[in-house]
This record gives structure tokens, C-alpha cells and sequence, in this order.
């Protein structure tokens, strides 16, 4: 196990590095530069700016500066906000990931539940609804959700009650935490109960699914006690992708709903051609993406006895 | 001796896109306590069809008893509802199924899968339920019991899994005990060692056992009593001794010839049945085996034969056997005796 672990960080290391050399690279790549606004700026000012954050430096060099300065933990300063990456992905990031968890946990109860649901009653009319909220999830892009939620929960239902049940916008309260969690987990939870089905069903024509029958057991004892456990192996495979596109796919229901999270910053930083924010956040995301998926790595060695990680 | 199971002209049905498949027509037969009933018949006749009916455990629908009664001890099972169902199902009867590799849940530790059968039927803490579960596996001859109840299915060989199904099925001390070819699926030692032990659980307890299976060597070595099925009817029950050596039915006998013996030469072709058992969407208003049959006469091909007598517990449905058939020289077909 840890000879494993210790294996998966060492590729993670190389991974990174990758990732920070193409970023670097195809940022250099696009025109224009961070200083370039409406206003031109006089040449000496232009240069003096240039000097300031290294970047009159052959290309090269500035790379080599920037992997000694992240292998150190320092990300930069924001070109476009002046201010240290890292303290600004810390900020942002601690309501991105609040929000992110909480959809993560809906996406997740709410598939596993839909689909299981969906399966024992495989035909009939509650299969039916679940496999049609699970299409509209899958089809429907997350800031449509988000708008049709915010018409109608938060505006006409304010309106037809005269009670603020669901908050509009922001990120205070549980009342406004509602609707960007649903908007943001309701593509997951489709995908989620859509794989669940499939694979409830997989396992429900298992043989020890009679067994567990042969022994007495009820429908339900059968499938918390014996088919759950099974069926739930594909669903956790895919959290990782799925924690990873919802955490780093946010910034579109953030910027719906008004949230200060970090996807705010990614989006402003590529249009801004913030050189360090859109290194800094990359390596973030990337950073996170990989230790998700090495967490549901060692989930599934839990979950599945089978599964053995070796090095 | 106490009746443990009575099916009486049990029928079942499943119904398909096709139609209806009548895959058990008219089933009936009995156990006593501690008897061994043999039921054998080539795949697709209804062995299994009938035995997973005793516990309900086929699907309802497609599945359909169509007519007749199963009657478990005290229990009627056609009347029961799935309530009972839980409780007679691993209490009162038991199974063990084909294919041990597949049959044990592989995320749950053997011993639990125990212990939950145990604790679901018999009032007992979970440390009795655990000691129990220990106390059976050692009874099916499972070394280091304690350290294996702790262990996976995946880190048991097959022959310990179907031990273990064993064991599972034997934890409740169920009056019944189904093997749905309970050694199909292994290695002929292994099958050796699994019919042994069945053979010494029917010693130690007081089970009666149903032994389906279509390896007619198993039935000789074990079985009280044996039922042949062909095209979802019993077509003849008797002693192993009438079976084997005083057969009256035709398929009996060509079942029997299809055996390979020891002696037989290297280079002699297998003997089969030549064609196929009939299509139970549409059974045949006659005897099933009338197609295949070489004794078959007009009659077969009218109306099913009823149940004769051949001698004390030996019946067999077979016009053969009736007063009136005249004698193979007179229906012109070579005596084979």
C-alpha cells in the first residue's frame, strides 16, 4: 500500500510538471501580453513592468524561474491583481470547494438512490420519471439549470408565497446554498443514477443476489446488505472525473449565482492574460485532480476486497 | 416417518412474449425426514424449475403456479405470501446452487454471510451467531475455521466455496435441503469430496436432501429415492435399485444407456438420445418422449399416459405398462431383453 502510494505521487510529480511546462509554453503562445489594455502605455513604463515580473527574460529562463519558485510553494504574484496567487486560490477556492462538496454530496446520494430506485422498479412508471430527470441532467447545461431554478424557485415562488424559501444569489445561509447546489450537481446525479441503474441491475441477476434470497432475506435487506455494496463499485470509479468536473467546472453556476469561488478568478485570468494566476490555478486544478483520483483509487481497494494495489 | 415435503400435480408456467412456457406439467412427489430424493433428467426439463418453486425463489411474474399444492411441513407454500416466503426461505428449506464462484457475495467476508443467515432465523447474539457459523464450517470440513470465516470468497478455491454454501445452508438446521447440481460446476475430485460430505451430513442430521443433478453416477451413490423428469413431468420414480436395474421407462432407459461405462471401448462413439425434447410452448398432446421414443405406439401420440404401478414405491406413465399394450414381439419390434 504505501510502496503504491508512494508510486502514484511519484508519477503525480511528473504529471505536474508537464502540466506547468504546456501551460507555460502555449500561454507564451497566444498574443498580446498582460500589460496590453485600452490604454497604450508608454514604452518606458511598458518595459519597466516587463523587468518588474521577469518577463524581459528569454522565455526559457522565466520557466526555469517559475518551477524553482512553485517547487518552492510560491506561485507568484497576480499581474492583473498584484496580489500572491497562492493566497488568492486559498481564499477563493475554501467557497469553490464549499460548494463543490455539498453538489458532489447531492449528485452522489441523490444518484445512487435515483438509480437503485430506477432499477428495482425496472418498467414501471417511477423507472420511467427517473430515467427522464436523469436525460434532462444529462442534456441540460448546468447554467440553464441554474437560470430556470432561479426563475422559478427563487423569483416566483417568492412571488407566489411572499416567503424568500431559496435565496437568488450568494453564498450566505443554507437558503441560498439550495439552488447553486443543485444547478451544479444535477448533471452528475444524472450521470451518477444512470450508471447505478445499469449497474443495480448488473448485480440484481447475480447469483448471490439469490443466495441472499435462498437465506430469507427481504427485498430490501437484499439490496442494502448485499447489492448495494456491489453495484455502487462502477459510481465510485467515476467520482474521481466527476469530483474534478464539478469542482473545476463551477465557475459557470459561481458566475450564474454570484459566488466569490476560484472559477471567477480562471475565467478573468485567461481573458486577462494573467500569466501566474493561469499558471497557479492549473497547477491547482491539476494538483487536485490527480490526488481525487488517487483517493478514489484507495476508496475502491476498501470497497472491493478484490482489488489489491500493489506497486 | 414424518413427511417433510409433499408436491402434488404441481404446475408452473412462465409467461413470455411467445406465450406461455409450461415448464412444469403436472409434478408430483414426497419426501420423508432424512430421505434423499434424486431428481434427474436432461437440461431444460424442469428440475430446476420445480425446485426453485418449493422456495419461490423464480421470479413472479414471468413465473406461475398454475395449479397444485407444495406443502412443507406445516407450511402451504403456494398460499404464502413473500412475508412468509422470509421466513420459510434458509429456515425451513435451503439451497445450494450450481456455481460456487459466483453464488457467495464477494464483498462480504464468508463468515458473515454466515452469521447473517444465522441471526436472520435464530434469536442469537451476534458472538453465538459468529461461534455457530465457526462451528458449521469445521462441520464441512473447512480448515482454521475462525481464520477462514474472516476471509473472502475470492480467497477460497472452489471446492471450499460450495463447503461454504454448505455450511450457509445447513446453518438454520432447515427439515429441507435443495442441491441444484451441487457439483456441475467442479473438478471431478472436488465433485468426489462435496458428495461425500452430503452423503455425511445426511448421516449426522435428520435434512432430507433433493439432489438435482443429471450425472446419473451421483444419483447410485447417494439417493433413497429417485424422480426422472423429461419435458416437465416425473415419467418414472422408484429405489435407486428400480431405476437402475428395473427400469420401466423407455427415456429411463435410454438415459442409462447414454452413460459411458468403464469398459467401453476407446474408439465407440457416446450413445445419445437421437433428437430433442419437445418445445414447452407447445407441448405435445401426447407422451413427451413419444418423438424419440422406439417403443412409441399410436396412443403415445393421443393422449398423455397416466401413472402405472410397476411394483411397491416404483411408478412410472408409460403406455408400455399398460394391461392392454400388446407385447414388443407382437408390435413387431425386436425383444431387447
Amino acid at each position: 500500500m504505501t510502496k503504491y502510494i508512494l508510486k502514484r505521487v511519484g508519477y503525480s510529480i511528473v504529471t505536474l510538471f508537464l502540466l506547468v511546462a504546456i501551460t507555460f509554453f502555449m500561454m507564451q503562445l497566444l498574443p498580446g501580453d498582460p500589460f496590453t489594455g485600452e490604454k497604450q502605455l508608454p514604452a518606458a513604463q511598458m518595459e519597466a513592468l516587463y523587468a518588474k515580473y521577469g518577463l524581459d527574460k528569454p522565455v526559457w529562463q522565466q520557466f526555469f524561474i517559475y518551477i524553482g519558485n512553485v517547487v518552492q510553494g510560491d506561485l507568484g504574484v497576480s499581474l492583473t491583481y498584484n496580489r500572491a496567487v497562492t493566497l488568492m486560490i486559498t481564499e477563493a477556492f475554501a467557497i469553490s470547494f464549499d460548494v463543490g462538496i455539498r453538489s458532489i454530496c447531492f449528485a452522489f446520494i441523490g444518484g445512487v438512490l435515483l438509480g437503485t430506485l430506477a432499477a428495482i422498479k425496472r418498467g414501471k412508471a417511477a423507472d420511467t420519471v427517473a430515467m427522464i430527470i436523469a436525460l434532462l441532467g444529462v442534456s441540460v447545461p448546468s447554467f440553464v439549470v441554474a437560470s430556470v431554478l432561479q426563475y422559478f424557485l427563487g423569483l416566483k415562488l417568492y412571488m407566489a408565497t411572499g416567503m424568500r424559501i431559496f435565496a437568488i444569489t450568494g453564498w450566505e445561509g443554507f437558503n441560498s446554498h439550495i439552488l447553486p447546489v443543485v444547478a451544479l450537481g444535477f448533471g452528475s446525479l444524472a450521470t451518477i443514477s444512470r450508471l447505478m441503474r445499469t449497474s443495480m441491475l448488473d448485480v440484481l441477476g447475480q447469483d448471490y443476489i439469490k443466495t441472499a434470497k435462498a437465506k430469507g432475506l427481504s427485498q430490501s435487506g437484499i439490496i442494502f446488505k448485499h447489492a448495494m455494496r456491489n453495484a455502487i463499485m462502477p459510481v465510485v470509479t467515476v467520482l474521481g472525473p466527476i469530483t474534478a468536473g464539478i469542482l473545476t467546472g463551477g465557475f459557470v453556476v459561481e458566475s450564474v449565482f454570484g459566488i466569490p469561488g476560484l472559477g471567477k478568478y480562471f475565467v478573468q485570468s485567461i481573458q486577462g492574460l494573467d500569466y501566474t494566476m493561469i499558471c497557479g490555478t492549473t497547477v491547482f486544478y491539476g494538483a487536485f485532480l490527480i490526488i481525487a483520483n488517487l483517493v478514489v483509487d484507495i476508496a475502491y481497494g476498501l470497497i472491493d476486497p478484490r482489488v489489491k494495489l500493489e506497486g | 416417518m414424518n413427511k417433510v415435503l409433499d408436491v402434488q400435480n404441481l404446475h408452473v408456467s412462465f409467461d413470455t412474449y411467445a406465450g406461455e412456457v409450461k415448464a412444469v406439467r403436472g409434478v408430483t412427489f414426497s419426501l420423508s425426514e432424512g430421505e434423499v430424493l434424486a431428481i434427474v433428467g436432461e437440461s431444460g426439463c424442469g428440475k430446476s424449475v420445480t425446485a426453485q418453486t418449493i422456495m419461490k425463489l423464480n421470479p413472479m411474474p414471468p413465473a406461475r403456479i398454475k395449479e397444485g399444492s407444495v406443502q412443507l411441513g406445516e407450511h402451504d407454500i403456494v398460499a404464502a405470501n413473500e412475508k412468509e416466503m422470509q421466513k420459510i426461505r434458509g429456515k425451513e428449506v435451503s439451497m445450494i446452487f450450481q456455481d460456487p464462484m459466483t453464488c457467495l457475495n464477494p464483498t462480504k467476508p464468508v463468515g458473515k454471510q454466515i452469521v447473517e443467515a444465522i441471526q436472520h432465523h435464530r434469536h442469537l447474539s451476534k458472538a453465538e451467531a459468529k461461534a455457530e457459523a465457526i462451528k458449521y464450517l469445521s462441520l464441512v470440513n473447512i480448515p482454521n475455521p475462525e481464520e477462514r470465516a474472516k476471509q473472502y470468497p475470492h480467497e477460497f478455491s472452489g471446492g471450499m466455496r460450495q463447503r461454504a454454501m454448505i455450511a450457509m445452508a445447513l446453518s438454520c438446521n432447515p427439515k429441507l435441503l435443495i442441491a441444484d447440481e451441487p457439483t456441475t460446476a467442479l473438478d471431478v475430485t472436488i465433485q468426489a469430496q462435496i458428495m461425500d460430505l452430503l452423503a455425511e451430513i445426511k448421516e449426522k442430521t435428520s435434512t432430507a436432501i433433493i439432489l438435482i443433478t443429471h450425472d446419473l453416477g451421483v444419483v447410485a451413490s447417494m439417493a433413497d429415492r429417485v424422480a426422472v423428469m423429461y419435458a416437465g413431468k416425473v415419467v418414472e420414480t422408484g429405489t435407486c435399485e428400480d431405476i437402475f436395474y428395473r427400469n420401466a421407462h423407455p427415456y429411463t432407459q435410454a438415459l442409462l444407456k447414454s452413460l459411458p461405462s468403464v469398459d467401453m471401448n476407446k474408439t465407440q462413439r457416446l450413445v445419445s438420445i437421437p433428437g430433442t425434447p419437445p418445445d414447452l410452448l407447445n407441448p405435445p398432446k401426447g407422451c413427451g418422449f413419444g418423438a424419440r421414443c422406439t417403443h412409441c405406439m399410436k396412443i403415445c401420440h393421443e393422449e398423455q399416459p397416466p401413472v402405472f404401478k410397476v411394483g411397491e414405491g416404483h411408478e412410472a406413465a408409460c403406455w408400455l405398462l399398460h394391461p392392454d399394450c400388446p407385447s414388443a414381439a407382437e408390435r413387431g419390434e425386436p425383444d431387447e431383453q
